[in-house]
């Protein structure tokens, strides 16, 4: 065939993208091998080499993100990325955005703050720094390979972000002309002439910050898992948590701004009305940061007791596995229609899943004190793997079986062969025990979450092994088994129900636990002194419970769960205050614990008010509830006509009307509260977008005890234009003569006649007959003239007359025949035409509150930032 | 038996009452054949919307109430009620996930729904094949 040249094309740029990708790749596979070798020989040459493969990666990477920010800054729409994610009226600062857009941009994100963070491992030189390094590049030769974009036959190993329009989606190219075998004509850029532009919900400017914040949490995680890794590779079972822990706070504090932003982008951008809704993608990143948590308290035991060292190390591997379960879940498609902001699938999910399952059972490879075990583990995982592809799908049941028998391994490896000091167990008395209680309560509330989260995976995995379900179900005849056999099995119905059943009790437990803690010593205490102190930190949490409970209206009896939820908040934030004022006596740099958990308990206060006191004040009042069952459920929205006061809970609404700027129509709500006379002005928005239609943003009324929030539900059709009327109709009325019109009764009144005269100068000699109609719409009522002018005879002037709440123009022309002609009454001509309503359907929700959630987030980061400092000043007290 | 093996046991106890949670709360993806014999019964049904039929919303009546007609994947019809507001452009929507109860042989009462337009891509390569 013979060749086409395009014109117009820079393919310099894109080519010069694939390399830094190809050397990416290469040298972070080149990087993995030189430390491992370095680590294993204590080799000089391989160490360099080593450090040498990390530079030429990291100069890579760079690369990779400038030639792709190079096309999408040029608007080179030839590329696939700047055209599905950019366009020309993109302003720059969202150019950043188009990054996490697509998948392969937030691979890309992912691989540069890995990067950064090799750039801290690298720099020291401990017996740390091989090992771990070997294990972040190898993660980073995994990421580099998600964007490789190389096809073996009909499998490609990667996705690149500089594959070509023309190459990836020839069919969307929407030309004019006729496409022959997907080849378009050679000068095709020409009619290229903008992108599809980036999905107007990330142009705000929390979703400037809110994904990259998010992977690097997601990327610090890497390094307490690696770290754990490498005290069992090198078999320094105590030594890695000291410096480990450091980063594992700045894991966990960093994960935590990622998802409190994620929150407030919903709660400020999108139009669910809350900041969190147990999403699936919202899952995917808290059970990481839970079990993260978890993982730091079981450290910090082991640290004291030298027990739990196991569970430690786990818990710290786990968090980053399930990171990669989270990529997995979210990237794979495998979540279909269970979220609203999942990826679409790229055909990238066998390699995910090849990945997924390769660092997830890494633990178990290291965990073989003796190398011979250790390469017959790889060679059976190898094994297993190429079963698999021969077969060429995904072995369930095999593969299923495979990785339950590494993880049962793993536990009989580190139960064999982890130092165990042995003595007696802790005590009740300890705070190791209890703080042991708290790590196990937070890691059964991320077991909760991932399974129900994990249902359409659990659906796969039953529909592949359906034999298995359908035996059960012939045992056991229950509808579940067969549903399972079947892989139909769909997220519960509530899942705000299903979620806070489990979730609220074993926060409770953890509030509970995060104020006893802190009046545990170390080791042990007599029952007595820790009883004199709690006492006074229950009376003080009492007192403010029973106040808030006063002031907002909880029952003893049908909340009793509530109540006990806000005093287990309250005791934790007192309980802290007075340790961080009497136990530690001014020695800040030991607070950060405290600091942490006063932050915990105040979110905890903003998320039960304001999701338990939260009050959807558009309750819908007009219309009756018929035979609607759960009517008070979802009767929550409320039309506002245009103009028209309409009221609302203890306010007066008025839609005044919208604007235009850019994307975004713009709604004007007056707001009048009846009993105080405040008035303020709202103004939700919403983007109009072909491919996802009308897509609201809310506006929120801020004050320090609580928000008013408000969006647009719905708005009708012909919302854009002013001046459009519609349905003309003539009526003959006789004086006295009552119509109905677009709801309105209309009643002609009288007929006067003027002289144009007596009016204007400009009138002279005209003769104007003046109607008056009495309209009445609603509670309201208008009086309306449209005037008919003659002047020698001869009809001259016409003046229309609008009722705008009633969306009603009149026009008056005269009788035809007078009484006397029709023997009756004369008939007046009015012609009326109606406006589409014009109205806006809108929801308000109030949220008490909620500052405490924003503000115990930031006092919790607070807390994170002093125990890094704690801990980082700790280890280098060590080194020095 | 130690305090540690009594902890363990809650905790395993707790972890398959999780799981068991899950599956009793969990709704289930059905047909409208299905939905009918246990009209008592919460489904996720996925349909797509017959655009031929009316859709019937007046919002000044009623701003959270519109009915339209649906064809499940075995083929069978009802007419569907949803106590919603009707999203803006629900018309163009092709695939319709109902999550809801059987009222009767006719109808189906949806309190929420997902609707999932057709995506930018497929819409264009209908626009191209019909050219």
């Amino acid at each position: 065939m013979e060749e086409i040249f395009f014109n117009g094309e820079h393919l310099f740029v894109g080519n010069l993208g694939k390399v830094f990708v190809a050397l990416a790749f290469v040298s972070a596979l080149f990087g993995t091998f030189a430390f491992w070798h370095a680590n294993q020989s204590g080799d000089k040459t391989s160490a360099v080499s080593g450090r040498l493969a990390f530079i030429v990666h990291g100069i890579s990477v760079l690369g990779i993100i400038s030639t792709l920010f190079f096309i999408i800054y040029n608007h080179y729409f030839e590329y696939d990325y700047a055209w599905q994610h950019s366009s020309l009226s993109l302003p720059t600062h969202f150019m950043i955005s188009c990054f996490w857009e697509g998948q392969e941009g937030s691979f890309l994100l992912w691989l540069f703050w890995q990067a950064v963070l090799g750039v801290f491992i690298i720099r020291k030189n401990t017996k740390w720094t091989f090992p771990v390094m070997t294990i972040i590049m190898l993660s980073q030769a995994v990421l580099a390979s998600m964007l490789l974009g190389w096809k073996f036959g009909d499998y490609s190993f990667g996705s690149s972000p500089f594959i070509l329009l023309r190459i990836k989606n020839p069919e969307l190219l929407q030309l004019p002309v006729m496409i022959m075998n997907n080849i378009p004509p050679a000068d095709y850029l020409k009619v290229i002439t903008d992108g599809t532009g980036l999905n107007p919900l990330l142009q705000n400017y929390w979703m400037v910050i809110h994904p990259p914040t998010l992977f690097f949490g997601f990327a610090t995680t890497i390094i307490p898992f690696a770290f754990a890794i490498s005290a069992l590779w090198i078999k320094d079972y105590r030594g890695w948590m000291r410096p480990a822990l450091p980063w594992a706070l700045i894991s966990a504090a960093v994960l935590g701004t990622g998802i409190i932003m994620g929150g407030i982008w919903a709660y400020e951008a999108l139009s669910f009305g809350g900041y969190w809704a147990w999403d699936p993608v919202e899952n995917a990143s808290l059970v990481p940061w839970l079990v993260l948590i978890s993982g730091i308290h079981v450290i910090l035991i082991s640290r004291a007791t030298g027990k739990s060292l196991g569970l430690a190390m786990i818990l710290v591997m786990l968090t980053y596995i399930l990171v990669l379960y989270a990529t997995f879940l979210t990237r794979s498609g495998v979540l279909g229609d269970s979220s609203v902001h999942s990826f679409t699938d790229l055909g990238l999910s066998a390699q995910l899943l090849v990945f997924l399952f390769m660092f997830a059972i890494l633990p178990t490879l290291v965990s073989f004190p003796k190398p011979w075990h250790r390469w017959l583990f790889v060679f059976s995982v190898l094994l297993i793997f190429l079963l698999n592809v021969i077969a060429q799908t995904f072995i369930v049941w095999l593969n299923g079986l495979a990785f339950i028998a590494a993880l049962v391994l793993l536990g009989s490896n580190l139960t064999r062969h982890l130092p165990n000091p042995g003595g007696k167990d802790e005590t009740v008395h300890s705070r190791e025990f209890w703080m042991f209680i708290g790590s196990l309560i937070l890691l059964l509330s991320a077991v909760q979450v991932t399974m129900s989260t994990s249902i359409p995976v659990f659906n796969k995995i039953t529909l592949a092994i359906a034999p298995l379900f359908e035996v059960l179900h012939r045992i056991i005849p229950i509808e579940v088994f067969k549903n399972m056999a079947q892989g139909k099995i769909a997220k519960p119905v509530d899942a705000m129900m299903h979620y806070n059943r489990w979730q609220m009790p074993l926060a409770i437990i953890i509030a509970l636990l995060s104020g006893l803690i802190q009046f545990f010593p170390y080791k042990s205490t007599s029952w007595n002194q820790i009883g004199k102190r709690l006492g006074i930190i229950s009376a003080i949490a009492i007192v403010l419970t029973a106040l808030l409970s006063w002031n907002f209206h909880f029952s003893v009896k049908s909340e009793f769960m509530l109540i006990l939820f806000m005093f287990t908040a309250f005791f934790t934030i007192t309980g802290n205050i007075l340790f961080m004022v009497r136990g530690l006596k001014g020695n800040w740099t030991l607070s950060g614990a405290s600091i942490a958990h006063i932050g915990f308990g105040l979110m905890l206060i903003g998320v039960l008010i304001s999701s338990a006191r939260k009050e959807v004040i558009s309750l819908n009042e007009r219309t009756s509830y018929g035979e609607r069952f759960d009517a008070k459920e979802t009767r929550q929205n409320i039309l506002v006509m245009k103009n028209q006061p309409t009221e609302m809970g203890d306010y007066e609404l008025t839609y005044r009307g919208d604007s235009v700027h850019g994307p975004n129509t713009y709604y004007q709500v007056d707001y009048q509260n009846k009993k105080t006379g405040e008035k303020f002005t709202l103004y939700p928005n919403a983007q109009y977008n072909e491919q996802q239609g009308l897509m609201p943003s809310p506006d929120t009324r801020h004050y320090l005890l609580k928000d008013i929030y408000t969006h647009v539900s719905s708005v009708p059709e012909h919302a854009e234009s002013e001046d459009f009327w519609e349905d003309q109709e003539v009526h003959n009325m006789a004086i006295g003569d009552t119509i109905v019109v677009n709801r309105s009764i209309i009643i002609l009144e009288g007929v006067e006649i003027i002289l144009g005269g007596s009016i204007s100068k400009d009138l002279n000699g005209h003769v104007l007959q003046v109607a008056t109609l009495k309209v009445m719409f609603g509670d309201s009522v208008w009086w309306s003239k449209p005037v008919f002018g003659v002047k020698d005879g001869i009809s001259s002037y016409n003046m229309y007359s609008i009722v705008n709440t009633a969306g009603l123009r009149f026009n008056y022309f005269p009788p035809e025949k007078t009484a006397e002609e029709t023997g009756g009454k004369a008939l007046h001509r009015i012609v009326t035409e109606t406006q589409p309503p014009r109205y806006i359907i809108m929801k308000a929700i109030v949220f008490p509150y909620i500052n405490f959630l924003w503000f115990g987030t930031i006092i919790m980061i607070v807390g994170f930032g002093v125990a890094i400092y704690r801990r980082k000043s700790e280890t280098k007290k060590r080194e020095a | 038996m130690k305090l540690k093996h009594i902890i363990i046991l809650v905790v395993i106890a707790v972890g398959i009452a999780m799981i068991l949670s899950t599956y009793t709360d969990a709704s289930t993806t059905a047909n409208f054949r299905e939905a009918s014999e246990q009209p008592e019964k919460t489904f996720h049904v996925k349909t797509t919307l017959i655009k031929t039929k009316t859709i019937d919303y007046d919002p000044v009546k009623d701003p959270e109430l519109f009915t339209f007609y649906a064809e499940d994947a075995e083929g069978q019809t009802r007419q569907v009620i949803c106590y919603k507001e009707k999203p803006r452009d629900f018309e163009l929507s092709e695939e319709v996930v109902l999550i809801g109860k059987i009222k009767d042989d006719h109808t189906f009462v949806a309190t929420d729904l997902q609707t999932k337009c057709p995506s930018k891509y497929e819409n264009e390569v209908e626009d191209i094949e019909e050219i």
